[in-house]
């Protein structure tokens, strides 16, 4: 299993100081992907149990509580879904009110309308999902935590 | 035909035998003290011109040094050999002033038609017309200071690049750098100009354009900056004023009513909720003042930014180095004037609503005051971060840091306060105690510390010795300036002693008693780079960090010994260096070359910081630097590069702030990239092209020492350029 890499001090992801986990793989694919080294599903580097250990530490790295995202490489993609989860279940229950943030390329009602087992309960365990396929022709780069005009922030909280 | 001889720049003249005798006859003169035979240096200027005659055959003309070579090769075969050496000595000098004099010229001219722009000081525009005034004045100035003032252990510390005296131009005249001014002294009493005198402020519109105005007055006594220490305090009485002369004026107009009674109080005492006003009964007149008044203090602000950043000083190049703290007062007249400071630092000046330069924005944060939500202006903290993230400014100063400690909290003069760059006023031995207001820091100099390194050949016993010696010598070389400084008279500096923006003067006693309450500092460079010759890695491990303490405790126990021996306010500083970082570095290479981790940059690294280019979270560097900011009397500064999406999320942005304010940072600023586009106004982080507009026409704003500048490519010299294309952001980064 691969992934793509952590960044231990984000800004520019959730609300707050984030740690960001990039899951190695995506189908979607979008034109003008921000990080097109991230859709090989071979690619990024080796997931151990260690990396689940670096997450859970750096979490609370120079005792700062962080929150935590998950974008990638595509998350909610049948490849990356296990992982996804594995890493939701572990970060959940070492921290239980932290904020927890998915970016997805795929539309909320398509993830929602799957009924899959794994995706209802990352619904969950996270906080919010951003949603959606980036489009070039809709790029703005004013926006928060979105590239495109058409993605969209769900509040998972509302959902439950 | 007539023997010609070419002169030094190139005109031909006749051989004149009067100068040779002259030249001669100085030199019998020097030798015998009196000259004894007449003719003597008659025959010798005769023996050489039938000899230049002989070599000047067939046209062949003699220049100037071959007429000399003669004169010379004749009182050396001659008897009188001393003569003849002292004619070489006196032929010697005259060639070294000479030269001396052509490379000056040389200097002179390059600044005055700015043909070698080299940004010393990114304020200073050096291809204006004052501006190329100024740095001629400042070469000729600093010669004099150099070659007829310093003592010789102070030039050769200065030039053998160990001890570094700043601003050297402004040595001659004997002005002091920078002060915090009691604004609410000036603005309650007025003050005397050279042509007139102005009225106490009676309004919130005057009052901050008096501010900008004693900010302009006040730089031009002195080469440094200048500072408000608590505006928002300092202004409450003037919004009370404009509030009440808008009442007055809504009852009048909306109510037809005129008030029986004056209030009893003073009105600068009455509170804009005081029962005077009578809140309800009035109800639509009260909320009338209300608006009106913060209408006024909006636009006082906003007249305050442009002017600041348009009241160009100092010969029309620069404008004052301005800063402004604020943020504790919690009455409602002085929340109001901190939300229309940020508002207005959010907002922007000019067309194009671009990011202020001026004054550098200081926020005082306060653990119960403004720091958590809850406390009574906690929101005032957040719309800091906001114009932080979007502006640079405001920066962080932290009122609870223990380096203030015995401040009066129930006296806004005494709180934690800086100016921009750093430099900061710590306790006066001299009876002020923590009392910003009326004083600022009289001279730095700055240790050169990888010098020292070296030249202790990376011993470190050796390397303490020298620096304990150098120490001493950097405490002389402060006092020999402190006393020339006091040396000047008060009529150098009339509105500053007239005035008494300068706590303290008492004129029977001459200025003396007003600089005593200044701070005089010892400043460092390159503590990283000097730690890396020692032992071979600097203070990110342990092991550097236990040198660093060393180094940085004997600072700190010489400046406290010699401030009780000499009633001096010596200081430990870590120096902005905007300029030295890059000079001391080259000098450095051309003496020890490119030596691995120490000199292979372009420039020093800023005091104790972290270098630039290392890969660290904003929590790691601030627990490093805030191991060492405590030993700092005088000033230091700590900064984080954060990417500039996080105007985007100001919670990050409260973190990293209230976690250096935890861990006893005095004064922090947080880098954010500042790219305008300046045809369509957009600011975020794009470096050269505009993404709205395609537009190349960009101005990069970054950080400089403590203040911010125009576009850093233009504006900053080229030490200072590559530190900031070197500098790693602190968040954001894979691992």
């Amino acid at each position: 299993m691969q992934y793509a890499g952590i960044i231990k001090n984000d800004v520019s992801a959730g609300q707050g100081v984030c740690v960001t986990f990039f899951v190695q793989g995506c189908p979607i694919r979008c034109p003008g992907c921000h990080n097109p080294e991230t859709w090989d599903f071979d690619g990024g580097k080796e997931f151990t149990p260690d990396t689940i250990t670096e997450v859970i530490e750096a979490l609370q790295a120079n005792g700062v509580q962080r929150n935590f995202c998950i974008m990638g490489g595509e998350p909610m993609c049948d490849e990356n879904l296990f992982l996804t989860y594995l890493m939701l279940e572990n970060v959940r229950q070492k921290y239980p009110k932290i904020k927890i943030y998915i970016w997805t390329g795929y539309e909320f009602d398509y993830l929602k309308n799957r009924n899959n087992n794994k995706i209802n309960k990352i619904f969950e365990m996270a906080d919010y999902m951003v949603c959606g396929p980036f489009k070039l022709a809709e790029r703005d780069i004013t926006l928060p935590m979105v590239g495109s005009r058409n993605q969209y922030v769900i509040d998972l909280s509302e959902q439950k | 035909m007539e023997l010609q001889i070419i002169k030094r720049d190139g005109s031909r003249v006749p051989f004149d035998k009067e100068k040779i005798i002259q030249a001669i006859t100085r030199a019998f003169i020097e030798v015998d003290g009196v000259i004894y035979e007449d003719d003597t240096a008659k025959d010798i200027a005769d023996e050489i011109y039938k000899m230049a005659s002989q070599l000047s055959v067939n046209d062949k003309v003699l220049t100037v040094e071959q007429i000399q070579n003669l004169v010379e090769d004749y009182l050396m075969r001659s008897e009188r050999k001393d003569v003849a050496r002292a004619y070489i000595r006196y032929r010697f000098k005259r060639e070294a002033a000479r030269s001396y004099e052509s490379s000056l010229i040389k200097e002179l001219e390059e600044k005055y038609r700015a043909s070698n722009v080299q940004n010393q000081n990114a304020n200073v525009d050096e291809y204006s017309f004052g501006g190329r005034k100024g740095e001629a004045d400042a070469v000729v100035a600093k010669k004099m200071a150099l070659d007829y003032m310093l003592s010789d252990m102070a030039r050769r510390n200065h030039l053998n690049n160990e001890i570094y005296i700043h601003d050297l131009d402004s040595y001659v005249v004997g002005s002091h750098n920078c002060l915090s001014i009691p604004f609410d002294d000036l603005l309650a009493k007025g003050f005397n100009t050279r042509q007139t005198d102005i009225r106490p402020a009676n309004s919130i519109n005057t009052a901050f354009q008096l501010v900008a105005v004693i900010f302009q007055l006040q730089s031009l006594q002195q080469f440094g900056g200048v500072a408000a220490t608590h505006l928002d305090w300092t202004m409450v009485p003037y919004v009370r004023k404009s509030f009440y002369k808008h009442f007055i004026e809504g009852l009048k107009y909306i109510e037809e009513f005129e008030p029986e009674q004056e209030p009893e109080v003073d009105i600068k005492d009455l509170s804009i909720e005081d029962e005077w006003y009578q809140k309800e009964i009035h109800e639509r007149v009260y909320q009338y003042a209300l608006d009106k008044t913060l209408n006024e203090l909006n636009q006082a602000v906003e007249g305050m930014y442009h002017n600041l950043n348009t009241l160009q000083s100092r010969s029309g190049n620069q404008l004052p180095f301005t800063s402004i703290n604020y943020g504790t007062c919690t009455l409602p007249e002085g929340r109001m004037v901190i939300k229309a400071l940020l508002d207005g630092s959010i907002k922007g000046v000019g067309k194009l609503h671009k990011t202020p330069i001026f004054p550098c924005g200081i926020f005082q944060y306060w653990k119960g005051i403004n720091d958590k939500p809850g406390t009574p202006n906690y929101d005032l903290y957040r719309l800091a971060l906001e114009s932080t993230a979007k502006r640079l400014y405001p920066n962080y100063a932290n009122v609870d840091w223990s380096g203030n400690a015995g401040y009066d909290p129930s006296d806004p003069r005494t709180y934690f306060s800086t100016m921009g760059c750093r430099t900061a006023n710590g306790w006066d031995i001299n009876g002020f105690g923590q009392l910003k207001d009326g004083r600022g820091n009289i001279c730095p100099v700055t240790i050169i510390l990888p010098t020292l390194a070296m030249e202790a050949n990376g011993d470190v016993e050796s390397f303490m010795a020298l620096l304990d010696r150098k120490i001493g010598e950097a405490r002389d070389m402060l006092i020999e300036r402190f006393e020339w400084i006091c040396s000047q008279p008060a009529a150098s500096a009339k509105f500053m002693y007239e005035n008494n923006t300068m706590a303290g003067y008492i004129p029977e006693e001459g200025i003396r008693s007003a600089l005593k309450h200044g701070t005089i500092v010892i400043g460092q460079l390159g503590l990283a780079e000097c730690l890396q010759i020692l032992i071979g890695t600097d203070h990110t491990t342990d092991h550097g960090m236990e040198l660093a303490k060393r180094i940085e405790q004997l600072f700190k126990d010489r400046c406290a010994e010699y401030k009780q021996e000499f009633k001096l306010n010596f200081g430990v500083y870590y120096t902005p260096a905007e300029n030295l970082c890059y000079t001391a570095m080259k000098k450095f290479v051309e003496k020890y070359g490119v030596i691995p981790n120490v000199s292979d940059h372009e420039f020093f690294t800023n005091s104790m910081h972290v270098p630039v280019w290392y890969k660290m979270s904003p929590f790691d560097k601030i627990d490093i630097e805030s191991q060492l900011t405590g030993y700092s009397s005088a000033g230091c500064i700590t900064y984080v590069e954060l990417d500039g999406s996080v105007k985007h999320n100001i919670d990050a942005l409260e973190q990293i702030v209230n976690y250096a304010m935890d861990h006893d940072i005095p004064y922090f600023a947080v880098n954010v990239p500042n790219d305008t586009c300046l045809d369509c106004g957009f600011t975020g982080e794009f470096n050269d092209t505009c993404p709205m507009c395609g537009s190349h026409h960009i101005q990069q704003l970054r950080r400089v020492t403590g203040y911010l500048t125009g576009d850093y490519k233009t504006a900053f010299n080229w030490g200072k350029q590559k530190e900031t294309e070197e500098r790693q952001k602190h968040t954001g980064y894979i691992e």
